[in-house]
């Protein structure tokens, strides 16, 4: 079972147009411009062309298939759009639209496969805290961008696919004829300009072929890059929209960090006045009763004594307790890393730990971003010793300069939620406060796993 | 004395048994939430409680509004409220039926065990013992007003003594000056508060208390 984490996360624009510093948050990795292939040697060139030539052939081959389906499913929407003038439309429309939807979705991944970049779009029904059916609509821009796209990449994908298949189909022409000529004996190749029957034309058509196969190989990741560039426009909203999203977004998160530091607040207020204040009373009201008792049964004061001091050590303890829950002093003298390691040690399950330090020491994080992910990852510790039933875990960290990623793994019996009281609620909360993202795998059965990430530094 | 206690903190609700035992008296009952305190009240009817404002289950005032519910019905419990913070609105709140036979201290007098003693003998007597603290709060909160500010600070001081429970004897004490110069000043505060001299300690500081509630 998939957490509906999805809905969190899945909503904003593609990473080229927001401004710098939401880009980095959005995930985009750009995928190398014209200029850096160009710096590129003549071999790494010809290795880079021929790997990436089966994915991009797949792509601009799909697109054939997908583009005339596409076109369909236009076609199907504006017979709905037809029926909505006699009103059964307004039935179908929605689940339409949803349909249409997905097919976007599905080519949002895919473009974002071959662009290594993260391609969302921010539909209005699916934005987070917004409650109500979600029910795509054609108020929503996004919809509207998404029609857009469907016609294009209908008419743009198929062409340049055909485009694409033709020059493979020359390509293996010219190569195939000498052997047309050879097996058929004179039998002529009626599809290329040339009648190859004789040796020198048939070097000069496979000469030929190996061109057109080389401007094949060359031209059809070009091919994809331009059908994808062009679908990444159609399927991501606009930087005004995309930042009106993130805006809304972020008034979420920021109420959700609201609740999170006022529900710590009262935490911190309830552990200091059950614990350290009571505790100091009842040393006051010991050395109190020692006092008259001093007077009159001195006999009993060792006793006394003995039991106000283990009343101050308590109320030590607790103090000792509270403050490592507001900021774990061992954070602060030896840094996350080897605090995780010291939380792993004392979990109850036998926990592997698997911290990438191969960088060197790691680089430190803000300290609220470091007691973030520390309290995810014990309260992830505490939940697979309490819940998980699990024989072994797995912390897996890497800090970087601008996130700490975080994944903890059991294979105990799964089915963790939310709203099981297991403190998920209050650590995406606390997560979200910053920005970051939290995901939870946990179908029954198993195995669990937990993935946050929190971002820090500007 | 016959004494029930409510309050939630195991060591705080054993260290008072042990006080209360040790110095002859006998807890006849202990509760450690709101919702068990005013069926308690009732069944056990204390000669004086102790209370907690703060009890499960939502740690907020139930002691408190337990002892006020306690008081409709049986006007005369005494109660001794223990807090460990002075809250205005709560005083004001326990000050509003009666004042006769209630106490707020702070949690942190349990320490000085003679005091306190005396605290609730003075409540489970129909007085009052008020903790310093809350006194200064209401006189604060009264700063403003007329009738108070035309007090002066000794006279301030004294009826603040007087407020929580003190006798002239002591407040003499405690202010370093004659019993004679306490009666003057208390007779100054009555006649600037347009109070007619009282006859009883008691019903002096019930005087006070009815004003400073007002």
């Amino acid at each position: 079972m998939v957490q509906k984490s999805a809905t969190h996360r899945c909503i904003w624009g593609g990473g080229r147009v927001i401004g710098m510093t939401t880009r980095r948050v959005l995930g985009a990795v750009r995928a190398p411009s014209v200029a850096e292939l160009r710096r590129l040697q003549p071999e790494q060139w010809v290795r880079q062309t021929v790997v990436r030539f089966p994915p991009a052939a797949g792509y601009v081959l799909l697109c054939l298939v997908t583009g005339l389906a596409g076109l369909l499913l236009f076609y199907l929407i504006a017979v709905v759009f037809a029926l909505c003038l006699v009103g059964t439309g307004f039935l179908l429309l929605p689940r339409t639209l949803r349909v249409l939807r997905r097919y976007a979705e599905v080519h949002r991944r895919r473009v974002g496969r071959l662009l290594e970049t993260e391609v969302r779009t921010p539909y209005r029904d699916l934005e987070p805290g917004r409650t109500g059916p979600r029910k795509p609509s054609l108020r929503d821009p996004a919809i509207r961008k998404d029609l857009l796209w469907l016609v294009t990449h209908g008419v743009v994908g198929s062409a340049l696919c055909i485009f694409a298949l033709s020059i493979c189909g020359n390509a293996f022409n010219w190569l195939s004829a000498p052997v047309w000529w050879k097996l058929a004996s004179g039998e002529r190749n009626s599809i290329i300009l040339m009648n190859v029957d004789s040796w020198p034309k048939s070097f000069l058509a496979v000469f030929i072929g190996v061109g057109y196969a080389v401007v094949a190989m060359a031209a059809m990741r070009g091919l994809a890059l331009v059908h994808a560039r062009m679908s990444r426009w159609l399927l991501t909203a606009r930087p005004r929209v995309a930042l009106a999203q993130r805006v809304r977004e972020l008034s979420v998160t920021r109420a959700e960090a609201l609740d999170a530091h006022d529900a710590e607040l009262r935490r911190i207020e309830r552990d200091l006045h059950d614990g350290a204040q009571a505790g100091i009373v009842a040393v006051s009201l010991r050395l109190g009763m020692i006092k008259r008792a001093l007077g009159q049964r001195p006999e009993q004061v060792p006793e006394m004594v003995d039991a106000a001091q283990h009343l101050a050590e308590q109320a030590l303890e607790s103090l000792r307790h509270l403050v490592r829950g507001i900021y774990p002093p061992v954070l602060a003298d030896r840094g996350l890393t080897d605090a995780v390691r010291a939380l792993t040690a004392l979990c109850g399950v036998p926990t592997r730990i698997d911290i990438d330090e191969s960088t060197g020491a790691a680089p430190r994080a803000p300290a609220a971003a470091e007691a973030a992910a520390y309290f995810v990852i014990s309260e992830a510790l505490t939940n697979i010793t309490k819940h998980s039933g699990a024989r072994s875990a797995l912390v897996w960290l890497r800090i970087a300069s601008d996130a700490i990623s975080i994944r903890v793994e059991d294979d105990g019996k799964g089915g963790a939620t939310e709203g099981s009281g297991s403190g998920i609620l209050g650590l995406r909360r606390r997560v979200a406060a910053f920005d970051g993202t939290t995901e939870l795998f946990s179908p029954p059965g198993g195995p669990t796993v937990l993935k946050v990430e929190i971002p820090c530094g500007s | 004395m016959r004494i029930l206690i409510a309050e939630d903190n195991a060591l705080l609700r054993e260290g008072l048994v042990l006080l209360l035992n040790s110095e002859g008296h006998e807890v006849c009952a202990t509760v450690d939430n709101g919702d068990d305190l005013l069926p308690a009240l009732l069944e056990h009817r204390p000669d004086v409680a102790v209370v907690d404002v703060r009890l499960p289950p939502t740690f907020r005032d139930e002691g408190l509004r337990a002892v006020v519910e306690a008081r409709k019905q049986m006007p005369n419990l005494p109660v001794l409220v223990l807090s460990q913070y002075v809250e205005r609105a709560y005083a004001t709140e326990l000050l509003a039926q009666s004042a006769s036979g209630v106490g707020y201290l702070l949690k942190d007098r349990v320490g000085r065990a003679e005091e306190f003693l005396h605290a609730l003998e003075r409540v489970a007597d129909g007085g009052t013992a008020m903790d310093p603290e809350v006194i200064s709060q209401l006189m604060v909160r009264r700063a403003g007003d007329d009738p108070l500010s035309s007090l002066t600070q000794r006279e301030r001081e004294v009826l603040a003594l007087m407020a929580e429970g003190r006798n002239n004897g002591t407040i003499a004490e405690m202010l370093f000056i004659a019993e004679s110069s306490v009666n003057k000043h208390i007779g100054n505060i009555f006649a600037k508060l347009n109070m007619p001299t009282p006859d009883s300690g008691h019903r002096r500081v019930l005087a006070v208390l009815t004003y400073l509630r007002a």
